[in-house]
């Protein structure tokens, strides 16, 4: 071992001289031996035995040295018809006339059978009681309360116990998620003690410095690099009718816009982390302002501030934005279900209705929920509009993958062809070819779980199969010529998402790679009409766990890496307007009915506008919408 | 968002799961159940387990696991990390229940010899484990919890990073240096116990 200076009573001091990349290699195999169970070297190099190592093999054989109990009771599933049938009325008695999901509804039975008639009881568990997972499965809406009130005492406590070791930083980030955990918890059920602990905290935090230098740390490898400066602030949302109702204020409040700065902010840390370029680095620290401390840590935290990089606000109303007639010269794809093109105003929208998710038209001027398409509906639903905006195809994830069409107005709702028809065990999210609207690109998941990118007809048959050498891809779209194929790749099986591609769909070119997101994921992007501006989503996981994801544009050429939406929240699936001027996401911040529900929400694709689709219809956005091409 | 996909063909069950498909929760809780017992053994220690035993923990991550099945999808992570999410939560949860009490509950006394090991032996037992709890207090949160998913839980570096939301890089680097510290520990250790004889 190479270390120099031995810290003997914290050895956790991140003051960590530089390490070789043979040792952690070394460490590595050692630990795989471990995880094999398998005999590993008995003796280091100098010939003594390695008590480490037998240490943490003695660790792992404790925990496997007992059988394992016996799996929970999984009982017989009746059929989807029946358990809502039988749901219904019992739900209804204690007052939950919300109907459950299918899972839930199976574990409810679960909980039943093993409490018999405990089940009133359970109602009253508390986080940390014994019956608590079981109130979970049974009560989704009490247990989500206590829950997120345990969630905000924990962030609370956790940003008292850093602001009293002098970490202003991670402080903040805890407070940020507590201030977050608070926007899910009604006001009448918001225990006065916490809020008063929030206040102080505010207070505090606000007397302290803005950052906390932290020692750099020398052992950040560039794969660790981590686009910091989306932790932006909201942009203000006058439209968005919630106005201050519940706590959506707390959290947004602190937004505090710096245009100017923002931009070279964006840029110097773009240049940096486009470079390949070790986290280490004076220009994106600053960059990144107060969560600069972040940047500087091997494991991603949550930054909760950040410079904004919204551009300067354009003042175009929605309304004058949404064309009234389709503007696109495509014709009707042949030979599928096909009615009067939509108008440019309107979307399709993938929506859970009483435990039944289906396509639906939503109208982006009135935000009204329009036509139900769908009724053959056993799974999550990927839709896309037809060139011409007059035919929807799908694709369904159910027991049986496979792609479906419907008209616009709900007609004619047949299978294309099952995923099997193209040698697919499943086929991922389609993308239509806007100049031939015979063809479609999807992402077609083999036996072997690798990820391969066909071009198929309207009646199944492959037209050509782009093998990519990647571990995985997702989220096909194709630009508005057709020429150009764009996806969610990275090496890693089984990633999700990953960094941004590009190539030629006639197969002519290799990958090109757009955006290097570091430790975050870009996934869900699709071209604007302008054919360069790509907009997507960004999503940050937290080291513990929490999970941001936000609206994010960026150039074909990998320049001007912009934020749209503010980042506070899981935004996702944005699609854009023909026009280009909006986009269309699917969002869980808090909405009118004060829920972190997912809907649909619609911004500018300058970040201003932002307003809230559907409001005081019923159910949730439960997959994506479908605005513009694709 | 895209759809989750791991190397493992776990997905494929959970969208059948989530369909309600009986075999396939079986299919599904039969994979994850030995990755969430060696956690819950874990991350609870003998002596705790009077009132949280780890199998019933474990018992409670896999039905939770079950009930939020439909937004696994949202979580955008291998099924593997998404079952670890919830379990860590759970476990937070039994650790705060044990704070808290303020009385020690005991299962109803057996009237027969039930051949388990007596706490004597439970602490013998545990002693490997508690020395290594002693060496851990010593590593940082996330250094203790990558240690014990690679080592323990026995999760590849890949789904370990996305368990924690980091890479597998930056786990590589920190398992080094936690086995660095440790090794730095025991051989302080050593030297104590040299100058001591």
């Amino acid at each position: 071992m190479k270390f120099r200076r031995i810290h003997a009573s914290r050895p956790d001091d991140p003051d960590i001289l530089p390490v070789d990349l043979a040792d952690i290699f070394a460490d590595d195999q050692l630990i795989e031996s471990l995880r094999a169970a398998g005999s590993a070297p008995d003796y280091q190099a100098d010939g003594r035995p390695d008590i480490l190592f037998d240490l943490l093999a003695g660790w792992r054989a404790d925990a496997l040295a007992e059988p394992l109990p016996p799996l929970p009771l999984v009982p017989t599933v009746p059929p989807r018809s029946a358990r809502a049938a039988r749901s219904g009325p019992v739900h209804s008695g204690l007052g939950h006339r919300r109907s459950l999901r299918p899972v839930v509804a199976i574990v409810g039975a679960i909980a039943c059978m093993l409490l018999g008639s405990a089940v009133v009881s359970a109602r009253e568990a508390q986080p940390g009681d014994a019956l608590f997972g079981l109130t979970t499965a049974v009560w989704p809406s009490e247990a989500a309360l206590a829950s997120a009130i345990v969630d905000v005492r924990v962030a609370t406590e956790s940003a008292e116990s850093a602001l009293g070791s002098g970490d202003a930083g991670a402080a903040q980030a805890s407070l940020g998620r507590a201030l977050e955990a608070l926007n899910s918890v009604d006001e009448a059920d918001r225990p006065a003690s916490l809020d008063a602990r929030l206040a102080e905290l505010r207070v505090q935090l606000d007397l302290q410095p803005s950052s906390v230098a932290e020692p750099a740390d020398a052992t950040a490898i560039p794969s660790v690099t981590r686009v910091q400066e989306y932790a932006a602030a909201a942009p203000p949302s006058p439209q968005n009718p919630s106005g201050g109702a519940v706590a959506g204020s707390v959290a947004t409040g602190e937004s505090a816009p710096t245009n100017t700065q923002t931009s070279t902010a964006v840029a110097a840390a773009q240049s940096t982390t486009e470079a390949g370029a070790p986290s280490v680095n004076p220009t994106s620290a600053a960059a990144t302002g107060s969560s600069a401390a972040a940047g500087s840590s091997a494991l991603p935290s949550t930054g909760t501030s950040g410079p904004v990089s919204a551009s300067a606000p354009v003042t175009t109303s929605p309304a004058e934005s949404t064309g009234e007639v389709a503007s696109t010269q495509a014709g009707p794809a042949p030979g599928l279900p096909h009615a009067t093109p939509l108008p440019n105003k309107v979307m399709l929208g993938t929506r859970t209705v009483d435990g039944q998710e289906a396509i639906y038209l939503i109208d982006s001027t009135t935000g009204l929920i329009g036509t139900k398409l769908t009724t053959h509906t056993t799974g999550t639903l990927f839709p896309i509009l037809s060139p011409d905006r007059g035919s929807v195809v799908y694709a369904e994830e159910s027991a049986v993958s496979q792609l479906r069409s419907v008209a616009v107005d709900g007609t004619g709702d047949r299978q294309l062809f099952a995923a099997s028809a193209v040698g697919c065990q499943r086929i991922l999210r389609p993308a239509w070819n806007p100049i031939d609207g015979s063809e479609l690109a999807v992402v077609c998941v083999g036996a072997d779980d690798m990820t391969e990118l066909k071009l198929v007809g309207l009646d199944g048959t492959v037209r050509s199969t782009l093998h990519l050498g990647m571990g995985s891809i997702d989220d096909i779209s194709f630009s508005p010529d057709g020429k150009t194929l764009l996806y969610s790749g990275s090496s890693n099986q089984g990633a999700v998402g990953g960094a941004l591609f590009h190539q030629p769909a006639d197969g002519s070119g290799s990958p090109q790679q757009i955006t290097t997101p570091g430790t975050a994921n870009d996934a869900d992007a699709s071209f604007a009409p302008d054919g360069k501006t790509i907009v997507f989503s960004r999503t940050n996981t937290a080291s513990d766990g929490a999970t941001t994801s936000q609206i994010v544009t960026v150039q074909t050429n990998g320049l001007d890496l912009t934020a749209v939406t503010d980042g506070t929240s899981i935004d996702r699936d944005p699609t854009v307007s023909p026009d280009g001027t909006q986009i269309a996401f699917r969002s869980d911040r808090n909405n009118s009915a004060g829920t972190a529900d997912a809907l649909i929400w619609v911004i500018g694709i300058d970040g201003t506008g932002l307003r809230q689709l559907g409001i005081g219809s019923p159910g949730i956005e439960s997959g994506p919408p479908a605005w513009g091409p694709r | 968002m895209a759809y989750v996909k791991t190397n493992n063909g776990m997905e494929i069950l959970v969208a059948r799961a989530v369909g309600g498909d009986a075999a396939a929760i079986e299919s599904l809780l039969t994979d994850i159940h030995p990755f969430v017992v060696r956690y819950c053994r874990s991350r609870l220690p003998v002596a705790m387990r009077s009132i949280a035993s780890a199998e019933d923990v474990a018992q409670e991550v896999c039905i939770a696991v079950l009930t939020a099945l439909p937004s696994f999808r949202e979580s955008g992570k291998p099924f593997l990390a998404f079952v670890y999410g919830i379990a860590a939560h759970k476990v937070a949860d039994a650790h705060r229940a044990v704070r808290r009490s303020r009385f020690l509950l005991f299962g109803e006394v057996p009237d027969t010899p039930t051949g388990e090991p007596g706490p004597e032996q439970s602490v013998m037992a545990g002693s490997t484990t508690a020395i290594i709890g002693e060496l851990l207090d010593h590593l940082t949160a996330t250094e203790r919890e990558i240690l014990r998913l690679r080592i323990v839980v026995g999760l590849s570096a890949d789904v370990t990073a996305a368990a924690i939301g980091s890479t597998a890089g930056a786990v590589r680097v920190a398992q080094h240096r936690a086995l660095g510290k440790l090794r730095v520990l025991l051989a302080k250790d050593a030297e104590l116990r040299e100058q001591l004889v």
